[in-house]
């Protein structure tokens, strides 16, 4: 599957044939299946990966960010393989490549004050040169998240909010200037009432500073207000991707179409009417399917779907479907 | 309507070493027959605590500081131990946060149905057993389960299987607590289609606990939204998405995307108190856009404006 926007300049970042085959006990699990995508270099935007848990998007990420090694494919960046970086490339890319992750309680340490989380990146890559100078870039990436240092610094985990915590994680990623930042689900553990305004001051970085992001998520309403393309997963694979306006708004793969009927829509005069297709009864153990991976579940199944992988299928420019339905 | 469960100032604390944390202070509200009553709420808003005192099920360091929880006119609060057994699961039935995981992973499905059976009717197993093949066939779920392990079931069956554990014995009322966490949407909704078909079919009434405003607006007819330990408006729910009245509930709805929409979302400033002390006043006032001076000073009492319509807000009337 060759799955990525045409462009004419060499891509910030492209993934390509990423696969990542995990072994227990004696069975293999495909994650992550043969998924290819690239985001340009330029004006910043917002990739969204999306489908729901066990889709693979976190893998993803993680192999993005070079904490887990690809069975096979390639993640390049601006052309050169991460796999096959000098050790002084790896550590530019290291820089240029960020994280925030879901869980805000978790990262910390709570024997540390919060202050340590913002000093280790500044040690490890050599950012300033005195004290003074280390303490001006922490207060500096606090204010950019809209914190205010006094109010933060000196502070153990414990006495801060999810949302506070969440966005000092954002001023951590910020220290190093990327250029990309994964993140992977990234309110999905604060209140709804200090979300909207993390997502919102993410945004305001990516316009100010010009910073990309791959948004990882498995709520499709935040990654339409949040992202400029989307990627739709299942188990593992790309199944329909494109400008997220226009992919949410006509769905082309019956996956996606079930995923976007079941999102609660918070307007009780348009609730959710009658659905056609079926969940998981059991345990799926079935990983090895020679034909479309959403056979068993879709309400449009043709007895080509149970035989063969359908091929990506261009619907427009930069948008693409893995269905049948659309085979020509 | 009658009302079946009629909750009146109910406080429940929890004492820790620098005072107590006022979890649910003074909570009041009615669900009656046939009714889907849900409350929402942000973490550490007391919307659990307050499902657990519904049911006396709290635990050190929480109590139950004050208040009645009327359930078919009997005060639950003041009734021995063992009347108040016979009529949890069997009149009042609760299911938990996390409940799927609480399945015993040792026993099959049909011996944890037929334990609860047998638990509260007079039967021996086989017959429980027979019951349980009868429940499942009724809720619509494979009969084969009985013979099954949890593991064996996906997230989604799972849920079912305590859903239609939970309602066995027809239960006059349900508190279901986030009965969808951890589940996928797709999942999330045909779990709620589920439980709302069940409860319709036994005619019970159900009182619905989760954070997502959402998934509320999907599934309950009447709207409980609290902050800080209280209940700060009570409405139906239609009238709440379309006219929100409290600012808390406006921040709330206004804080949610709505897929498709192109709207902005806007987060309300600040972080909810702190409950050992909280705020005088109106609780929400520190992080209130238009609060006023009486709001600082005085607590807001929850009260009907409109037929139907309750909210603890100054600005609907002072004093």
């Amino acid at each position: 599957m060759e799955v990525y926007n045409d462009m004419s300049q060499t891509p910030l970042l492209e993934v390509r044939n990423l696969t990542k085959v995990f072994h227990s006990r004696g069975r293999s699990i495909i994650a992550v299946d043969n998924l290819s995508f690239a985001m340009s270099s330029g004006k910043a935007a917002t990739l969204a990966l999306v489908g729901e848990s066990g889709s693979g998007k976190t893998t993803t990420g993680l192999m993005i960010l070079g904490l887990l090694k690809p069975t096979s494919g390639e993640i390049l960046y601006k052309g050169k393989d991460i796999q096959k970086m000098t050790k002084d490339e790896r550590i530019e890319y290291r820089r240029k490549i960020q994280a925030i992750f879901q869980d805000p309680y978790e990262v910390f340490n709570p024997f540390y004050k919060v202050d340590r989380m913002l000093q280790i990146p500044i040690r490890k890559f050599k950012l300033a040169s005195s004290k003074e100078e280390e303490r001006k870039i922490i207060v500096d990436a606090l204010q950019r998240v809209k914190l205010v240092p006094e109010e933060v610094l000196g502070k153990y985990p414990h006495q801060l909010s999810g949302g506070q915590r969440q966005r000092i994680m954002v001023a951590r990623a910020l220290l190093t200037h990327p250029e990309i930042i994964i993140a992977d689900e990234p309110v999905s553990m604060v209140d709804a009432s200090l979300r909207a305004s993390i997502l919102n001051t993410m945004l305001d970085l990516k316009k100010e500073y010009n910073i990309s992001y791959i948004f990882i998520t498995h709520d499709l309403s935040l990654a339409d207000y949040f992202s400029d393309n989307i990627i739709a997963l299942y188990r593992g694979s790309c199944v329909e991707g494109g400008e997220t306006k226009v992919v949410l708004k006509k769905p082309a793969h019956p996956y996606l179409k079930l995923l976007i009927d079941s999102v609660p829509v918070p307007d009780p005069e348009r609730r959710w009417s009658k659905a056609t297709s079926k969940d998981a009864v059991f345990v799926e153990r079935e990983e090895t399917v020679e034909g479309c991976k959403f056979y068993s579940r879709c309400p449009y199944a043709m007895d080509v779907c149970a035989k063969k992988r359908p091929e990506t299928v261009m619907l427009g420019e930069n948008r693409f479907v893995a269905c049948h339905l659309y085979s020509k | 309507m009658s009302e079946l469960l009629e909750v009146a100032n109910l406080k429940a604390y929890y004492r820790v070493p620098n005072g107590n944390v006022k979890a649910v202070d003074g909570v009041s509200f009615t669900v009656s027959e046939d009714d889907v009553f849900g409350i929402v709420g942000e973490s550490g808003c007391g919307k659990s605590t307050l499902a657990s005192s519904i049911l006396r099920l709290v635990k050190p360091p929480c109590y139950i500081e004050g208040g009645k929880v009327l359930f078919e006119g009997k005060d639950l609060l003041d009734m021995d131990e063992e009347s108040l057994r016979r009529i949890r699961w069997k009149d009042l039935s609760y299911i938990p946060q996390g409940s799927m995981n609480s399945l015993n992973p040792v026993m099959k499905i049909g011996d944890q149905f037929a334990d609860v059976i047998m638990t509260h009717e007079n039967t021996n197993k086989k017959e429980a057993i027979a019951r349980a093949v009868e429940i499942l066939n009724e809720v619509d779920l494979p009969e084969e389960i009985v013979n099954m392990y949890p593991h064996q079931l996906s997230g989604g069956m799972k849920q079912r299987v305590i859903i239609a554990i939970a309602t066995a014995l027809k239960p006059r009322l349900i508190i279901a607590d986030e009965f969808s966490t951890a589940l996928d949407v797709v999942t999330q909704r045909r779990v709620a289609e589920f439980l709302e078909e069940r409860r319709k079919s036994i005619g019970a009434s159900m009182i619905n606990i989760t954070h997502d405003i959402a998934l509320q607006a999907e599934i309950v007819k009447r709207l409980a939204v609290m902050y800080a330990g209280k209940m700060v408006e009570i409405s139906d729910v239609n009238s709440i998405f379309k006219e929100p009245l409290h600012p808390y509930t406006k921040g709330l709805i206004s804080a949610t995307p709505i897929l498709g929409e192109e709207r902005k979302i806007e987060g309300i400033p600040g972080n909810p108190p702190n409950l050992i002390n909280p705020p005088p006043g109106c609780r929400f006032h520190p992080r209130c856009s238009v609060a006023e001076d009486i709001c600082k000073r005085e607590e807001p009492p929850l009260r009907e404006i409109q037929q139907g319509r309750f909210v603890a807000c100054w600005k609907y009337g002072g004093i």
